[in-house]
């Protein structure tokens, strides 16, 4: 089977979770004999065209003029069209290609237009929605636009992939997708990474000196992620347990206000921040932290949770999305109520004052991970759904009149 | 409930691969993996997407397995789905110059159709055995075995025959579909005594025989055979004639796809059968639409009437007269000429008093090739049986060995040798046109047993290369198909070359080894094996079917 893959971001070029999940994808499909070919963004440095891991990596540079970032849906239209223009090479020189595989919206326009010219079926990964990452608000008209993208990218697709029983729910109800045309597949980590030998004595000097308490969260700093409630809970956990710091890694438009609620309620000495983590950082940081902290209001899945549970790290998650589906309360880590300092607080302060019960929470994550977010099984759970769109895609010429819908109440 | 449906379906396809292409040949075999084995995997799938299991059981003989197995066979079948989606082009082209808007659309239909088998074959990598595989791994289907070439068993005396057909075949079937069948299809239905002996040892639990096979007890329960612990179901008389009969059979409907008319440059069919008194030139176009009509129709009659066969079993209905059955069915299907056409074989006795306490069971068993390949739209009246399944709640579906599971046979009886053939005996096959070739095949088992009996021989070295593709082309010389080929006067000429080319094989081979190897020799054995390449990896012991254990003396009740 041969499949072509399109995605915005490719290692090297890594912007959020997409691109090391697309990497893994693509590795593991070919480690099991799929043949793959990856249509993505160009990098500083990285060539237009390299076979890595069995994987086929084509590399396109935009077409001018240089549009600002700020533009979102413009400059992503233009990136299609040199995506396109590379994928239309591709699929004249290699006549097999029996799917196109789309992530997120990004690549919706490129994948529709490939499947209707050369009628090859298409399968969505939805690793986000929009309606999702503003809580339930498609507040302006950008927010719209790709509401509606993304609406169209699952109308086109014969099945569409998501990661959690959360987000499934989601999509079948704010793009009225029938749920047999959704898949769930969990996303998986590398265990093998995880494994590795880090020498953490500089990191517990530096964050976190003997006798202290270290909390830890790492992701993009935006305001769905949640920080400001570990932020706001941190003087009721000062008051029972005088010396913790908190760590935040990652960075991200919303680094600044976060920056700002730490002086007003006076929390310098406590809250640090590290911008951006790499891989040996973020391994050392789960080593040394007393426990790692997943506060989002909004998340799909939840990767963090999986890299902490790994890495042998109790992990106290907010109750929502994909993460109330990994973490079982009680038994695989803590839960407390979404944007709730109170409730965060003392979960907090159960774990750093019970090591008991830290100990018991983190075996027994590390237990259930076992093979169920293995990369293999993902890939072998793929290819069925491949197959499955490949069996049932019936050609239907592209509709000319759709209208979107979108939900009512994400617009008032 | 009131019973079981046990769908069976027997897919077998002679050794064809580099044995000729066209009009008889590998096309045989690519035209139905294009029209049956592709589409039903497809259907299965989506059964299995739903979760559905126990849905119908199949065999997939030995020599069909190989073949599909076969990476030559695997590109071969490529390019023919790129000759055929070139060909419905070229028609395409053909029907905008004459302005026929409706066989336009049909060409397109067969464009896309090809085009999306090609994809469907490449997402599975080609491996159709392994696609059938996983279907049973995930309890949709069961699959049977059956002797390795197909070899029609009631037409041999000598249990190396039998040891070889029927280990070759097992072994086989474990190779491909990695653990040992629990039923084995006995080549044309054709029981032949003692046989069951030999499968117990073997480890097989059931057959499936011929309705008249069990006469006078009743299709609808399940028997042991003789003093063995093999179980024996058989095929259901009402079943096999709602679907098999060529006057009256479903796949006759005016509205389905004609099978014997060809437009002239592709081979492609562009009509429907119109008529059973039509003459060929006056056929009308078809219309796929229509078609799909007839299917619900069709299917929803087959439901039906196993229904009343079942409540009449269970004894909840009184055996109603023919022509009642009609009057009660307010929607009497269209494709029925007369009801005198319509009547009970006389063979069947209905004694199922004296086992009311086994739920019943119904056998429907057919050529898995009648479906698609012969018939176009069956698999979709397969799928419109499971679909419609719901409506009729008397009838479960199960598979052989399920069936079994829960309704262990208890009652012995001595099956009788019959076959599913023209008058139900041996005679489509042994008769006076196919005499000669027992009677070669005969004489090249003697010799073969003569050298392996007389001589020393090992498994190393060129000279067991040389007994293994004698042993192989024997087993090809043994397979059912050309002896029903030349007496049913279907590519008579083909089979005759085929027969006597494996013939002359397997005497050349023969006579090597007796006048010491020429130099030359080697080289024609690798010829050979690359033609006639069938069940590379099995030893000479099984291949011949001198294994130790058959000269113990194992025969077979006579």
């Amino acid at each position: 089977m041969r499949v072509l893959m399109l995605s915005w971001e490719y290692p090297p070029r890594i912007i959020g979770g997409l691109g090391r999940h697309v990497y893994h994808l693509s590795t593991s499909l070919a480690s099991l004999g799929v043949k793959v070919h990856v249509v993505t963004k160009d990098h500083p440095g990285a060539p237009m065209y390299e076979e890595s891991k069995g994987v086929h990596i084509y590399r396109v540079v935009n077409y001018p003029p240089d549009i600002p970032q700020e533009d979102w849906v413009p400059w992503v239209l233009q990136f299609n069209v040199a995506l396109l223009e590379r994928a239309v090479g591709l699929l004249n020189d290699i006549k097999n290609i029996s799917v196109i595989h789309a992530h997120d919206w990004l690549v919706a326009h490129a994948a529709a237009s490939l499947k209707h010219a050369y009628r090859i079926p298409v399968v969505a990964t939805i690793h986000a929605t929009e309606y999702g990452r503003h809580q339930g608000h498609l507040p302006g008209p950008m927010n719209r636009i790709i509401h509606q993208i993304e609406w169209w990218l699952t109308f086109e697709s014969s099945r569409s992939i998501c990661c959690s029983k959360y987000m499934h729910d989601q999509i079948t109800e704010i793009f009225e997708l029938p749920c047999d045309k959704v898949d769930i597949i969990p996303n998986g980590i590398d265990a093998e990474s995880f494994k590795k030998d880090i020498s953490i004595d500089l990191y517990r000097k530096k964050y976190a000196p003997p006798g202290s308490k270290l909390v830890f969260f790492v992701g993009r700093l935006v305001y769905e992620k949640g920080v400001q409630t570990v932020i706001e809970a941190m003087p009721l956990i000062l008051e029972k347990i005088e010396d913790v710091k908190f760590v935040v890694g990652g960075s991200g438009p919303h680094m600044n206000q976060l920056i700002s609620l730490v002086r007003e309620l006076g929390l310098e000495e406590s809250v640090t921040f590290t911008g951006h983590l790499d891989t040996d950082d973020l391994f050392a940081f789960y080593k040394i932290a007393d426990l790692t902290v997943v506060p989002s209001l909004y998340e799909p899945f939840g990767m963090v949770v999986l890299e902490s549970m790994a890495m042998g790290t109790p992990t106290i998650v907010a109750d929502t999305g994909g993460l109330s589906e990994i973490v079982v309360h009680e038994e695989t880590g803590l839960m407390f109520e979404p944007g709730n300092p109170k409730s965060l607080a003392a979960a907090i302060l159960r774990i750093l004052s019970d090591e008991k019960l830290a100990k018991r929470l983190s075996r027994d994550a590390m237990a259930y991970l076992g093979d169920k977010y293995n990369w293999n099984r993902i890939a072998t759970r793929t290819i069925e759904v491949y197959r499955r769109a490949i069996r049932e895609y019936e050609y239907q010429p592209r509709t000319l009149k759709l209208c979107p819908p979108i939900p009512d109440e994400a617009i008032s | 409930m009131t019973g079981y449906l046990c769908l069976h379906l027997h897919s077998h396809m002679p050794y064809v691969r580099k044995n000729g292409v066209f009009p008889v040949g590998e096309d045989w075999l690519y035209q139905v993996i294009s029209d049956t084995y592709l589409p039903l995997y497809d259907f299965l799938s989506r059964l299995s997407d739903r979760g559905v299991t126990n849905c119908l059981s199949l065999t997939l003989t030995p020599v069909l397995c190989e073949q599909l197995a076969d990476t030559y066979v695997k590109t071969r079948f490529l390019e023919y789905l790129e000759t055929m989606k070139a060909r419905s082009l070229s028609d395409r082209e053909d029907f905008i110059y004459f302005a026929d808007e409706k066989r336009k659309e049909i060409a397109e239909r067969y464009y896309h159709d090809f085009d999306w088998k090609r994809r469907l074959f490449q997402s599975i990598d080609g491996d159709l055995v392994g696609a059938y595989r996983e279907l049973e791994e995930k309890d949709v289907i069961e699959i049977l075995s059956s002797s390795a070439t197909h070899a029609f068993l009631q037409g041999f005396n000598n249990p190396e025959t039998l040891n070889s057909q029927i280990m070759t075949g097992l072994q086989a079937h474990r190779q491909h579909f990695g653990h040992h069948p629990h039923g084995f299809w006995l080549p044309e239905c054709a029981y032949r005594k003692g046989i069951e002996k030999i499968l117990q040892s073997e480890g097989i639990e059931y057959v499936i025989l011929d309705s008249t096979s069990i006469s006078p007890k009743s299709t609808h329960f399940a028997y042991l055979i003789g003093d063995s612990k093999v179980a024996a179901v058989a095929r259901n008389e009402l079943a096999h004639r709602l679907v098999w009969n060529e006057k009256s059979g479903y796949p006759s409907s005016d509205n389905y796809l004609d099978s014997t008319k060809y437009y002239h440059s592709s081979g492609l069919r562009y009509w429907r059968v119109t008529g059973q008194q039509v003459p060929i030139e006056e056929k009308d176009i078809y219309n796929p639409e229509i078609a799909l009509k007839d299917i619900d129709f069709h299917a929803s009659d087959f439901l039906a009437q196993l229904t009343i066969e079942m409540q009449r079993i269970s004894g909840i209905r009184e055996t109603p007269s023919i022509e009642e059955r009609w009057q009660n069915q307010s929607d009497s299907p269209p494709r029925r000429q007369s009801v005198e056409k319509y009547h009970f074989p006389p063979v069947v006795n209905d004694d199922y008093r004296g086992v009311p306490s086994k739920e019943p069971l119904v056998l429907a068993a057919y050529d898995t090739e009648l479906f698609g390949h012969g018939w176009r739209e069956g698999i979709l009246w397969i799928h419109s049986l499971f679909r419609l399944a719901e409506k009729y709640p008397e009838i479960r579906f199960a598979t052989p060995y399920h069936y079994l599971e829960v309704n262990q046979p208890s009652e012995a009886i001595q099956p009788i040798e019959t076959t599913w053939g023209t008058n139900r005996d041996s005679s489509t096959w042994i008769n006076e046109s196919t005499s000669w070739m027992w009677d070669e095949i005969n004489t090249a088992r003697k010799r073969l047993q003569g050298i392996l009996r007389f001589e020393k021989r090992s498994e190393e070295g060129v000279e067991s290369r040389f007994l293994k593709q004698a042993a192989r082309e024997l087993l090809l010389l043994e397979s059912s198909d050309w002896p029903y080929m030349v007496a049913k006067n279907r590519a008579k000429e083909y089979a005759t070359q085929r027969f006597r080319s494996h013939l002359q094989r397997f005497n050349l081979l023969i006579k090597s080894l007796e006048g010491g190897l020429a130099d030359n020799a080697a080289e024609k054995l690798g010829d050979i094996e690359e033609t006639d390449k069938i069940f590379m990896w099995a030893g000479l012991d099984l291949l011949s079917g001198e294994s130790p254990r058959s000269k113990g003396g194992l025969t077979c009740g006579y």
